[in-house]
C-alpha cells in the first residue's frame, strides 16, 4: 500500500508542477474586492397611535413603496474579479440580504419578520467557451437579469436562484441567453415533507433574446420560461395517495415580450406583456417565470406593463410612472384582476434637496369571494409627500434621507374582526389603523442608499 | 375622521422640512452648457494672453480641493495644441512633493477631458498629461461617471506652474462610459439596459475637481525651502514659443537653481515618495539630488529599494 501511495503520489506532485508551470505568470493579479450592496431602513408613526403602517391592497402583489416601507433592508456584497488574461474573464459574487421590523436596537435576524439569507454566490466566466465570444458562462446562486418597476418595487420577471447558465451570445442581432434555475415548493405536503430536503423541487428553464433593436433607441426582448415540479417517486404515490391531480399543475410556461425605448424625455420606457399558466401562476404568489411548487392551481393569466422615468423639466423635475394591468384566472375561481397605476414626480430645489410627491393607486377585482380577503372589488389611493436631500439630481440617486407623511384612503373595512387581511394586506408590516378605518396617515424618515465600484 | 391633532405633527414635520427651501444647502450647479455651445463661445473668446508667460496665475496652496468651472466667461488661451479655456496655478513653494488629483465629472453625455501642464519657472513646459491617461472611472451611486487621474510633482524651480486646459487632441476623443442605470442594474442584479454604453463627447466647457495634497504631510517636516522664501516670478526674456512646447525634461538649467537650496533635505523627500508608492518620484530626486551636489543618494536609494523588494 505504501509502495502504491508513493507511486501515485509522484506523478500527482508532478502534474500540478507541471500546471503551474504552464499558468501564465500574469494571471496573478492582485485581488481587489468589489463592495456593493443595497439597504433602506428608518423610523415612522401611524397618526393617532401605533408604528407606521405599511398601505397595500389586499391582493396586489405590490404596494407604491415612497414613505411606505416599514422594514429594514439591505443587501450587502463582495466579489472580486479572479481572472483577467486578455478578454477572458472570471468574477466572483455573493449577496447576503438582511430585513429586521425595525422596531429594536437589538433586532435578532432569527425572529419572525426578520431574516437574514443567503442570495448570491457566484462565479461568472467570460470569453471561456470558444467560438461565443462575449458570451458569459456561470454556476451558482444568482439575481439572474430581474425586471422590476422601482416605484412599488414589483418584480415581473425573476428566475433567479441556483442555476447554471451561458449568458449574452452575440447572435449578430441581439443576444441569446438559457439558464436552468432551482426554487423549491411545497403544496400541501407541510405533515408529510418534514425538512426542506424532502420538499418538491422546481426547475425553470430560462430562454431570452434581448436587445434586438428594432427603431432608433429601442429594443426588444423576448423570452420563454418552461418552469416544472421535479417529482420523486415517492412524492407521487403520495399525491396519489391522496388523489391530488398534478397533470397541469406541476408546470407551466411564461412568455414575456418587453420593448425599451431610451432616449425617452430625457430618460427611458418600458413596456412588456406576459402571459402565463398552471404551475408558474399561484392563487396569492407573484407570477415571476419560476415554478412555484404548485400542483393543483391550475388557470392563466395576462399582464401588460408600462413603466418609466422622463425628465419634465431639464435638471429641475423629473418623474417615474408605472401601470400595471394583470387578470389571474384560475379554474377553482381564486383569481383576481389587479389594475395599478402611479407617478412619482421630484423637484429638485438644489443639487443635494429635492420635493417629491407619490401618487399610486391599486384596483382588485376578486374572481370570487374564495380569496382570503374582501372578496368585492376593492382599491387604494396613496398620496405621499416627501423632502428628500441626496447626493445628487435624479430619481434613481442614492443614498437619499427623507421625511416623508403619508395619506391613504380604500373602501370597505381595513381588516376582519380577528385582524386578517380585508381591503389591506396585513403582510406588509405593523397593522395599526383600526378594524373599519377608510383612512390612514403615517409620517416618518427614510434613508436610501445604493453602491457598488 | 381625522382630527386636526392627528394631522399636526406630520405636517409640522414637513413645514420644518419645507422651511429648509428657503435656504437651499448648496448653491445650484452651473447647468451644463451644450458641447456646441461651448465650442462656439470658445471661438469667439479672444485669447487673454500673448505667452505662457502672461497667463493668470493663481497660488495654491498644498492642501487644498478646488472646484474649477470652465465656462465661456472662463480667459481662453491659443495653446500649441489648441485654443482653449484654461485654469492657470502657482504651486506652493516651500514644500515637498505633492499629489494632484483631477476628477472631471461626465454630466449630460459630456465631459471636459483636461491635459495638465506643468511649467518651470520660467513658463517653460517640462511635462504634459493629456486626458488619455486619465482613468474612466463607473458612477457608484454617490458619483457620476468620470474622468480622473493622479500624479505627483515636486514644486520647486522646475515645476512651478501648473495650466488646466483642453486640448484638440482631448476634444477630438470621446469617453464610453457605464450609465447610471447600468450601474444601478448591476449592483442590484437586474437585466441591464440594452444597447451600447453612452459616449461622452469631450466639451470646451466643463468642471474639473482639482485636489492638491502634500505628500510629506504625514512625515511632519518643517518648510524644506524655509530658508529662501524669495518668490521669482521672472517675466523676463523667456517668452517661449508655443512651437517649441514640447514637454522636456529640465535639464541644464536644472542644477543650478537647485543648488540655491542647499537644505533641500532629499533623503527625506524620497523616503515620502517611497511612502506613496511613487518610484519614479524617488528615482527623479535621487537624479537631482545627485546633481546638486549630494553624491551617493542614487546609492543610497538603490539600497532602500533594494531591502523594499525582498
Amino acid at each position: 500500500m505504501i509502495a502504491s501511495h508513493y507511486v501515485l503520489r509522484r506523478p500527482l506532485l508532478a502534474a500540478v508542477i507541471g500546471a503551474s508551470c504552464v499558468m501564465p505568470a500574469l494571471a496573478h493579479a492582485d485581488i481587489n474586492p468589489e463592495f456593493f450592496g443595497y439597504a433602506r431602513s428608518g423610523i415612522g408613526s401611524t397618526s393617532g397611535g401605533g408604528s407606521q403602517t405599511c398601505f397595500k391592497s389586499a391582493g396586489a402583489p405590490a404596494k407604491y413603496r415612497l414613505g411606505n416601507e416599514c422594514e429594514t433592508y439591505a443587501e450587502l456584497g463582495l466579489g472580486a474579479q479572479l481572472y483577467q488574461q486578455q478578454d477572458t474573464t472570471f468574477d466572483f459574487a455573493s449577496r447576503v440580504a438582511y430585513v429586521t421590523a425595525q422596531d429594536n436596537d437589538d433586532e435578532s435576524l432569527k425572529d419572525d419578520d426578520n431574516n437574514i439569507s443567503l442570495r448570491e454566490m457566484y462565479v461568472s466566466g467570460t470569453n471561456v467557451v470558444s467560438g461565443l465570444p462575449g458570451a458569459s458562462l456561470w454556476a451558482g446562486k444568482r439575481f439572474y437579469k430581474r425586471h422590476d418597476i422601482h416605484m412599488n418595487d414589483f418584480y415581473y420577471w425573476d428566475v433567479s436562484g441556483p442555476g447554471v447558465g451561458i449568458s449574452d451570445i452575440d447572435v449578430g442581432t441581439g443576444k441569446l441567453s438559457f439558464a436552468w434555475t432551482r426554487s423549491e415548493g411545497n403544496d400541501d405536503g407541510d405533515g408529510l415533507f418534514p425538512d426542506s430536503g424532502q420538499q418538491i423541487s422546481d426547475d425553470t428553464i430560462d430562454a431570452r433574446w434581448s436587445d434586438i433593436p428594432v427603431n432608433p433607441g429601442g429594443s426588444l426582448e423576448l423570452g420563454v420560461d418552461y418552469g416544472r415540479s421535479s417529482l420523486s417517486e415517492w412524492q407521487k404515490d403520495y399525491y396519489d395517495d391522496q388523489g391530488v391531480d398534478y397533470d397541469e399543475g406541476d408546470k407551466g410556461w411564461m412568455g414575456t415580450i418587453e420593448h425599451t425605448q431610451s432616449g425617452w424625455f430625457g430618460g427611458s420606457n418600458t413596456f412588456a406583456v406576459q402571459y402565463a399558466t398552471d404551475g408558474i401562476i399561484t392563487r396569492d404568489g407573484n407570477a415571476v417565470g419560476r415554478g412555484t411548487g404548485a400542483l393543483r392551481q391550475e388557470g392563466s393569466m395576462w399582464r401588460a406593463l408600462d413603466h418609466g422615468h422622463i425628465w419634465l423639466a431639464p435638471d429641475k423635475l423629473d418623474m417615474l410612472y408605472a401601470l400595471v394591468y394583470e387578470d389571474k384566472d384560475m379554474d377553482d375561481n381564486t383569481g383576481r384582476k389587479w389594475f395599478s397605476a402611479g407617478v412619482r414626480p421630484v423637484y429638485y430645489w438644489s443639487d443635494i434637496m429635492s420635493t417629491a410627491v407619490e401618487l399610486g393607486y391599486d384596483r382588485i377585482e376578486p374572481q370570487s369571494g374564495d380569496v382570503g380577503y374582501d372578496g368585492g372589488d376593492h382599491h387604494l389611493t396613496k398620496l405621499t409627500l416627501a423632502q428628500q436631500w441626496s447626493a445628487g439630481r435624479g430619481a434613481m440617486i442614492r443614498p437619499t434621507i427623507r421625511l416623508f407623511a403619508t395619506y391613504a384612503q380604500w373602501n370597505g373595512d381595513a381588516y376582519t374582526d380577528a385582524r386578517q387581511a380585508n381591503s389591506l394586506d396585513t403582510g406588509a408590516g405593523p397593522n395599526n389603523v383600526d378594524i373599519d378605518d377608510n383612512n390612514g396617515l403615517t409620517f416618518g424618515a427614510q434613508m436610501e442608499v445604493w453602491w457598488g465600484s | 375622521m381625522l382630527s386636526s391633532y392627528r394631522l399636526a405633527v406630520p405636517l409640522s414635520t414637513l413645514l420644518f422640512a419645507l422651511a429648509g427651501c428657503s435656504t437651499p444647502l448648496m448653491a445650484p450647479q452651473a447647468p451644463t452648457i451644450p458641447a456646441q455651445e461651448g465650442q462656439q463661445a470658445l471661438m469667439r473668446t479672444t485669447d487673454c494672453c500673448s505667452s505662457l508667460a502672461s497667463l493668470l496665475y493663481r497660488p495654491i496652496t498644498a492642501q487644498e480641493t478646488l472646484t474649477l468651472n470652465f465656462t465661456p466667461q472662463s480667459p481662453a488661451h491659443d495653446f500649441n495644441d489648441g485654443k482653449s479655456f484654461f485654469q492657470a496655478f502657482e504651486l506652493p513653494r516651500n514644500n515637498g512633493p505633492i499629489a494632484l488629483s483631477v476628477s472631471s465629472p461626465i454630466r449630460d453625455g459630456q465631459v471636459f477631458a483636461p491635459t495638465i501642464l506643468v511649467l518651470d519657472a520660467n513658463f517653460r513646459p517640462v511635462r504634459k498629461v493629456s486626458s488619455g491617461s486619465l482613468a474612466v472611472h463607473r458612477p457608484t451611486g454617490f458619483s457620476a461617471a468620470r474622468l480622473a487621474g493622479e500624479f505627483s510633482v515636486t514644486p520647486g524651480p522646475d515645476a512651478q506652474y501648473v495650466v488646466i486646459y483642453t486640448s484638440d487632441e482631448d476634444r477630438r476623443a470621446s469617453t464610453t462610459y457605464e450609465s447610471e442605470d447600468k450601474a444601478y442594474a448591476r449592483v442590484r442584479g437586474l437585466a441591464e439596459p440594452a444597447g451600447p454604453d453612452p459616449r461622452a463627447t469631450h466639451a470646451a466647457t466643463g468642471e474639473v475637481a482639482l485636489e492638491i495634497a502634500s505628500l510629506t504631510r504625514d512625515t511632519g517636516m518643517a518648510p524644506l525651502l524655509g530658508s529662501n522664501p524669495a518668490p521669482m516670478r521672472q517675466t523676463t526674456d523667456s517668452s517661449p514659443q508655443p512651437g517649441a512646447a514640447t514637454p522636456a525634461p529640465a535639464t541644464a538649467t536644472a542644477p543650478a537653481t537647485a543648488t540655491n537650496a542647499p537644505d533641500f533635505d532629499y533623503r527625506r523627500m524620497i523616503d515620502a515618495a517611497l511612502k506613496a508608492g511613487d518610484v519614479e518620484l524617488a528615482l527623479d530626486l535621487a537624479e537631482r539630488a545627485e546633481r546638486s551636489g549630494h553624491p551617493g543618494t542614487r546609492a543610497w536609494l538603490a539600497e532602500r529599494l533594494q531591502t523594499k523588494t525582498p
